[in-house]
């Protein structure tokens, strides 16, 4: 592309590097050296986009290898979006600022489902036809994969081929089956036919799928399309491809540091939770594997601070060690360590002398509901005595404020329920009080966020509907006038988007045509508050005659088939069904070091299914 | 403690970093280089470092400076250009590295080369300047318009080919080449499209800072 000219256009965005790229650690190779060009798109913008882990992992591993050159390409941003289309710049990558058209594959990944008309956005600023079936030939194929892969069903007929699963190995297979069948001069179709053989490997337009009024009659596997595909995982993760390297941006991003990932997948199963099912077994990188790793990427990115990865830090089992050996090197480093995602019940004084040596920062947890009952609904296996020790921990550590994360609407979920979680920010506020050595002079803030529960696939609520937007707001009101002091303060979710989540969460084909019209409408960067508009939406889903509500308030039944029925992500339904039942008993489920509760990802024959307990 | 002066170009695609991102760019820079950089002594250390004359988005320059600390009174100020170059990227070439001599705040002159894409549009600009009253209108940091007569403000012109360069005064008199372009194109009311080249810093004597 013309790159004065390029440039020049640059300086009219908001943020021009967002665009320019060049950034340390980016690769750049010899486009006629390669066999293989892979624009990796983040529907989203730079900011968020770099700071996906995922995309980094796979960036590394795809450039690790002579023959592909992979590059990034992020949504451009409303500003600099209009600037393309008056100027008639077509989607570039970051690295080669080629047009992505030209490559052979472009990929997406697919982190929440208000990023899909983004999706549609980039295909188009590409100047791509938008489906699948428009798109006749063998380049570029546009594959995704990440966790709306699990039921991306309302995309279906934008994607040639969805990943189901880690990337790591899948990918590379399919690159691999594509350059041969590059090479033999075949057509889409063959190759798409022959890729539909590998293992995690989800070929949309392979299947036909039949509707009955709102409910699934049948999805059918074309020719030797698999019945179902079933997702890959990595099965030793201490041997995986891990970066040694990143990216590192020149403009401020939202997650600007190292990141280690610790472990994959989460031993708690909490009923809501679609990351806790969709990446399991568990498996676990060994303390010296991570801390050598992080030792690595911070000499050669110059972060200062580095951050450890997994649904659920305290569960690592190393962590008392692990943290030892990355005190070693972070303090004489000048290197801070942070510790996302720790639980309240395995939350030890020791542990908190040794983040507070780290550094000071705000402490999150997570107790979802506000009773006991629906705390034993969800699974969250967490007790409020539990909550009030370690706040009084944390508050007799120094700290003056928590935020504390809630759901509502959850299933079962009543008044008194949503008055408890007013209570129990009560409560702590009491306890901060009754704490003799609190620092004088210094008030308690007590965070309380609230977000709408979005029944997701492949969780035992995955039958469960969604509270309307009325209700919502109801809810969100009562909650509001239960709480009486200023030292609890309340923040929550929008509810239009919650709504829409829950639409296209448990979505199927027929909402192909929704996001498409939506999209044509101006619909873009739905997750931005600034550009999200229901009203759009809404009127999009009237005239083409579809009645959203059929997908995110009805409850889907035990037997009907449901949008994913064809996708296998190991844990089986009637697990689902099983935990579902006892949801509604409001019986807790112990988690997998506790004891198997057969869900079927021992399947994999790898990870915490096979520890001794 | 051994406070050092860099001297070094930003060309190219750094154009489009900004001076805040920059700011934190060289932390990340001088952490990797290896030298025995002084950290702050906070709760949260960190390399003290400073920019003497902020750059605007978008411009070039060969002429920007960067103070730090170093913790070893005896370190040769060599050592420190050869760790820098080893890991600063393409576009920042370090011209010298010494111990400061003036203070930052002794800045009060910048040079800029102002590159038209003709020679006729830099032609009607440098007209434009040498007029005996020019005209501007800034913004003030609290967001108000202000209009300014800066004839006197901007000296050393001259015209070759498409390039303009001038000097103009910095610091805390300071006038962005920028907002003469713009109020110029306005009143030759032509889009124009051009680029800036930061040349030079100079001390109130108009002599090279250093």
């Amino acid at each position: 592309m013309d790159n004065k000219k390029l440039e020049e256009l640059f300086l009219k965005a908001q943020k021009p590097g967002r665009y320019s790229g060049n950034e340390q650690g980016s690769i750049i190779k010899d486009k006629n050296k390669v066999d293989i060009r892979f624009a990796f798109c983040f529907p989203d913008t730079y900011e968020i986009g770099m700071s996906h882990l995922g995309m980094k992992i796979l960036y590394s591993l795809f450039n690790s290898r002579e023959d592909i050159w992979c590059e990034r390409v992020f949504a451009p941003w409303i500003d600099f979006r209009q600037v393309m289309i008056e100027n008639h710049i077509p989607l570039f990558a970051l690295e080669s600022r080629d047009p992505v058209k030209d490559f052979d594959f472009i990929g997406f990944t697919l982190q929440y489902e208000m990023s899909y008309t983004n999706v549609l956005s980039m295909l188009d600023l590409a100047g791509l036809p938008l489906k699948s079936k428009e798109r006749n030939d063998l380049s570029p194929i546009v594959v995704a994969g990440g966790p709306c892969a699990c039921n991306a069903e309302p995309i279906a007929e934008f994607i040639d081929i969805f990943f189901l699963g880690e990337g790591e190995e899948v990918d590379l297979e399919v690159i691999d089956l594509y350059k041969e069948y590059k090479t033999k001069g075949a057509t889409k179709e063959e190759f798409l036919k022959a890729a539909a053989k590998i293992e995690g490997v989800y070929v949309p337009s392979l299947y036909t799928v039949e509707y009955e009024d709102e409910k699934i009659k049948s999805i059918t596997p074309k020719e030797e399309a698999p019945a179902t595909v079933k997702k890959r995982i990595i099965k030793d993760l201490d041997k995986v491809h891990y970066p040694k390297e990143f990216v590192v941006p020149y403009i401020e991003i939202v997650h600007d540091r190292a990141v280690q990932e610790i472990y994959r997948g989460c031993i708690r199963g909490c009923r809501f939770c679609q990351a806790g099912f969709i990446y399991r077994p568990v498996r676990q990188k060994s303390a010296d594997v991570i801390s050598e790793q992080a030792k690595d990427l911070c000499a050669s990115t110059g972060y200062d601070e580095i951050s450890l990865s997994s649904l659920s830090t305290s569960d690592y089992t190393e962590l008392e060690p692990l943290l030892n050996k990355l005190l070693d090197w972070t303090d004489e480093e000048k290197v801070s360590l942070s510790l996302p995602s720790l639980r309240i019940d395995n939350f030890s004084p020791e542990l908190l002398a040794k983040i507070n040596h780290i550094r000071k920062s705000g402490l999150t947890f997570a107790p979802e509901a506000g009773t006991q009952r629906l705390r034993d609904v969800i699974n969250k296996n967490i007790t409020e005595q539990e909550i009030l020790d370690t706040c009084r921990i944390a508050f007799e550590g120094g700290h003056t404020s928590v935020k504390l994360y809630f759901m509502i609407g959850l299933p079962t979920e009543t008044d008194e329920d949503i008055k408890g979680i007013a209570d129990l920010a009560q409560k702590i506020v009491d306890i901060y009080y009754s704490i003799p050595n609190r620092r004088k002079g210094k008030g308690v803030d007590v965070g309380v966020s609230v977000s709408t529960f979005v029944p997701k696939p492949f969780t035992p609520f995955q039958f469960e509907p969604q509270i309307s937007r009325e209700e919502i707001l109801r809810r969100q009101e009562y909650l509001r006038s239960c709480i009486t002091t200023k030292k609890v303060s309340l923040s929550w979710h929008d509810s239009a988007t919650s709504f829409l989540e829950g639409v296209f969460a448990r979505g199927d084909r027929r909402l192909s045509a929704v996001i498409e019209e939506a999209y044509r409408r101006g619909c873009i960067f739905d997750g931005w508050s600034e550009c999200f508009a229901l009203e759009k939406w809404l009127k999009v889903f009237a005239d083409l005659g579809i009645d959203p509500k059929k997908y995110s308030e009805r409850s889907f039944t035990y037997d009907e088939i449901l949008p994913w029925e064809h996708l296998d992500y190991a844990v089986t339904k009637d697990f689902f069904i099983k935990q579902n039942k006892l949801a509604k008993e409001a019986v807790t489920t112990p988690n997998c070091r506790i004891s198997c509760a057969a869900c079927g990802a021992n399947c994999y024959k790898e990870g915490v299914c096979f520890e001794k307990r | 403690m051994k406070s050092v002066r860099v001297f070094f170009t930003k060309k190219g695609d750094l154009r489009f970093i900004s001076h805040l991102d920059m700011n934190r760019f060289f932390t990340r820079v001088l952490r990797k280089s290896g030298l025995p950089i002084w950290y702050t002594e906070g709760f949260n250390p960190h390399p003290y470092i400073a920019f003497a004359l902020p750059l605007s988005l978008g411009f070039e320059s060969d002429f920007e400076i960067l103070d730090f600390k170093l913790t070893d009174d005896n370190f040769p100020t060599e050592k420190v250009k050869e760790a820098l170059e080893k890991v600063l990227p393409c576009g920042i070439t370090v011209k010298k590295v010494a111990e400061p001599v003036l203070k930052v705040g002794k800045i009060a002159f910048a040079g800029y080369d102002i590159i038209f894409e003709g020679s006729d549009i830099a032609k009607k600009f440098f007209e434009f300047i040498n007029a005996p009253t020019v005209n501007i209108t800034k913004k003030t940091k609290k967001g108000e318009l202000k209009e300014l007569e800066v004839s006197s403000k901007i000296t050393n012109k001259r015209c070759s080919e498409n390039i303009v360069s001038v000097v103009l005064t910095a610091g805390n008199d300071n006038i962005n080449p920028a907002n003469i372009v713009e109020n110029f194109a306005e009143s030759a009311m032509e889009e124009i499209s051009v680029r800036y080249l930061r040349t030079r810093v100079y001390d109130e004597q108009k002599q090279e800072f250093k």
